[in-house]
């Protein structure tokens, strides 16, 4: 992962058209044979059901695949009780599916369009039109795939920083608040950073803004690169980030503080104009269940002011007994405080 | 007395069913084997329908033969199953018990052109 990169890619989330994935759902042998030699040649990755019930136990249980083909009558659950299945289910992608089917009246035509199938063949079906039809599915398919890139790049600028690519402050506090309340179900401790540069200002003022954003880059990866695979970081503010630790000790929190701490001061930043010391203060606190988001961000930014009063470029970890000091806090009549 | 070939050309024209798979003897092989095996089946299923006046059971097995006999290119024996399912469908089985005398014969002599094609080495050959 390079400093100037995003240090979380949005995900691919579906594959290539060569390698789309298939389900047929087909009782009769000799055409789930058919179909499944042909998809094969064609390119598919092919699963096959050999009836309606099997093949919802595959869509239940697994990712569901691209192109859906269901035939028609298979006994128990048929091809349109299917299609409405598919159709109710929650998908991440939407998948395409073709009835197979013996049954040619318009009526039955549009009974399977209304359960939810995109198309349909009637059997027995031939190896071009078959063919053609795919190439139809594949088309909606690759229009579908630009969309949802389309969406999941927006998701993403809407939640990560644009300089650092880094979670935005509003991801940052939602997923504070989202691994608290984990942790509190789960009875595990979560601890949290917050992270300031020291003497950003200067540095701004001496180099200039274009200096300061690339030492604010270079900070932003040298602290996710800190901290634990699995734990979050955010830019909470200009020269403000906040890293949560989910399931975190107090002696993991001093110890992952102390790892960015050094991560950012032993090496000199490295910019276009300038090498840069640069140094950052932190304040950690790690709750126990039932802590209040708010409340446990106050402390993080009370140890955070405490390490800038008492000489900068280091960690000081706060103490935080929330639901105590917070019910005293509440029968006193106050208010919560905010950070 | 005919040759075995000409019998098997008169009942059934492999190159229709080997035009359906695109030219794949391979895939129409395995496809004939299967049938071999299901059909017997398909064919025990349709008589339980009749003699228990299972209606849907009837409907369900017919119509997989159906479908199975006009993949191969046997319009006759499938227009019989297509009968039965009908007759499944309205839950009306008058006839289906001399019809099905008539099935069976036409889908032991299918069965039968099906195996001895099996048994030449090139679907398509002259003689086969």
């Amino acid at each position: 992962m390079h400093n100037s990169q995003a240090p979380i890619v949005p995900p691919v989330i579906v594959p290539p058209e060569s390698s789309l994935t298939v389900l047929i759902a087909e009782d009769d042998p000799i055409f789930r044979r058919l179909l499944q030699s042909w998809l094969q040649n064609w390119g598919y990755q092919v699963t096959t059901a050999e009836n309606g019930a099997e093949a919802w136990e595959i869509l239940r249980q697994s990712k569901t695949p691209d192109l859906l083909i269901f035939d028609w009558m298979m006994p128990g659950i048929d091809g349109l009780e299917l299609c409405r299945r598919i159709r109710e289910k929650q998908c991440e992608r939407y998948p395409y599916v073709l009835l197979l089917t013996g049954k040619d009246e318009k009526q039955d035509i549009v009974n399977g369009l209304n359960a939810g199938a995109d198309d349909y063949l009637t059997k027995p079906f031939d190896i071009d039109e078959l063919r053609a039809r795919l190439r139809a599915g594949k088309r909606i398919l690759s229009l579908q795939h630009e969309l949802i890139k389309a969406r999941e790049a927006l998701r993403f600028d809407a939640t990560h920083d644009a300089l650092t690519g880094l979670w935005s402050r509003g991801a940052t506090l939602h997923l504070l608040g989202a691994e608290i309340q984990r942790g509190s179900r789960a009875h595990s401790s979560t601890g949290i950073l917050m992270v300031d540069l020291d003497h950003f200002k200067s540095v701004n003022d001496t180099y200039g803004h274009l200096t300061g954003d690339e030492v604010l880059k270079e900070a932003a990866y040298r602290i996710s690169q800190a901290v634990r695979s699995y734990d979050f970081v955010g830019r909470y503010g200009g020269e403000e980030f906040i890293a949560i630790l989910n399931n975190c000790t107090l002696d993991e929190l001093r110890t992952v503080a102390e790892r960015i701490r050094s991560a950012v001061a032993d090496v000199p930043i490295t910019t276009r104009t300038a090498a840069v010391n640069a140094t950052v203060s932190i304040g950690g606190v790690v709750s126990s269940d039932q802590a209040h988001d708010l409340e446990f961000l106050a402390t993080a930014d009370s140890a955070l002011y405490e390490a800038k009063r008492t000489g900068r470029n280091r960690v000081v970890i706060g103490s935080c007994q929330p639901s105590r000091l917070l019910e005293a806090h509440l029968e006193k009549g106050g208010m919560v405080a905010h950070a | 007395m005919p040759e075995p070939a000409v019998i098997v050309r008169a009942l059934w024209d492999p190159a229709d069913a080997l035009r359906r798979v695109n030219g794949s003897e391979t895939l129409l092989r395995q496809l004939i084997q299967i049938f071999l095996e299901e059909a017997p089946k398909q064919l025990e299923n349709l008589q339980h329908g009749i003699d228990h006046s299972d209606a849907k059971a009837l409907e369900m097995a017919a119509h997989r033969l159906r479908g199975e006999l006009n993949y191969f290119g046997l319009p006759n024996a499938a227009q019989k199953a297509r009968d039965f399912e009908r007759m499944g469908r309205e839950g009306n089985l008058q006839g289906a018990t001399e019809l099905f005398c008539l099935f069976r014969a036409e889908l032991s002599a299918a069965s039968k052109a099906m195996q001895h094609l099996l048994a030449t080495k090139a679907l398509t050959a002259p003689g086969a």
